[in-house]
């Protein structure tokens, strides 16, 4: 899909926050200088092609009592789509990448609190067959600000 | 965070309503004031509990397709130092310090980097490996995206 300037306006907008009051798409609209009904169009179109994957409240996990961490599994390589769909069809799987590394599967693990993690990662050790599995759950937050330089 | 915030969350956490006045659609589902919703938002967005208000977006179909994790082996002193500058890159979304397993990894300080191809992000690193200080790093790129979802929190 090609973008014209104005989506690309659209999307450097909705990656910062929006203001929280009666009509915040009116605010966006009014910058970009369309009307809300064709914000509303770009947006659904941009939904369509999945360029917005998400949008809304984001919470942030910790605060509401979350525990994740990122594991770093290795796995043969022959076996690794196989491993990969097994482990994403877990509820607890959020991100699942292969990665050019001896450790060649990367993923996060997210469950409601600390024991419900254990045990995620309990039934992992038990169900997935792997080399090697390293956890490694953060120690101290630098930055979480996903926002993307649209050319 | 009660159960009436709890039940804004739910309502506004994935499905936002793209309509004009998307919080007087949730008070009608909800039967709270338009006003009260606003204000329960905005006082979680000041507490953290909600942590942005913005759209994620797919960039590996805008063309953001060199995406690798790089990792640094910093000692302990440096840390916060090192995680501060990382985190001044704008090529940076993510910054953590995360635990190492000694013996088979102790890269300690993580950080995502995004660009539009593999020649650019290269670039960058170099960029970044530099301004940090920090000689011993590996940039592992993602080769395949077999998952990305969000939880629901609430």
């Amino acid at each position: 899909m090609e973008l014209d300037d104005i989506d690309k306006k659209i999307l450097v907008e909705l990656q910062g926050d929006l203001p929280v009051v009666k009509r915040p798409f009116k605010e966006i609209a009014d910058s970009v200088a369309i009307s809300e009904d064709e914000f509303f169009t770009r947006v659904k179109r941009l939904q369509k092609e999945d360029i917005i994957r998400k949008f809304g409240l984001r919470i942030d996990s910790e605060k509401v009592g979350f525990k994740s961490t990122l594991i770093a599994m290795k796995v043969v390589p022959e076996r690794l789509e196989e491993t990969a769909d097994r482990l994403s069809g877990y509820d607890f799987v959020t991100h699942n990448y292969a990665r050019d590394h001896e450790y060649n599967l990367w993923f996060t693990v997210i469950e409601r609190d600390e024991s419900a993690l254990r045990k995620a990662i309990e039934r992992i050790e038990r169900e997935v067959e792997y080399d090697d599995m390293l956890n490694l759950p953060v120690r101290r937050k630098f930055k979480i600000d996903v926002r993307f330089d649209i050319k | 965070m009660n159960e009436v915030d709890k039940k804004i969350l739910t309502l506004l956490q994935d499905d936002f309503p793209l309509v004009s006045r998307p919080f007087l659609e949730t008070s009608e589902k909800l039967g709270i004031p338009e006003d009260e919703i606003i204000d329960r938002t905005r006082v979680m967005m000041e507490s953290g509990v909600i942590r942005r208000f913005s759209a994620s977006i797919g960039h590996r179909k805008l063309g953001i397709t060199a995406n690798p994790l790089l990792t640094f082996k910093v000692p302990a002193e440096r840390v916060e130092e090192v995680g501060e500058k990382l985190s001044a890159f704008d090529e940076v979304t993510h910054c953590y310090e995360r635990s190492t397993v000694p013996g088979k990894w102790e890269y300690n300080v993580f950080a995502m980097v995004h660009g539009y191809d593999r020649k650019a992000v290269e670039k960058t690193v170099e960029k970044i490996a530099r301004e940090v200080g920090v000689e011993d790093f590996e940039l592992l790129y993602s080769t395949k995206e077999f998952k990305k979802t969000y939880k629901r929190y609430a």
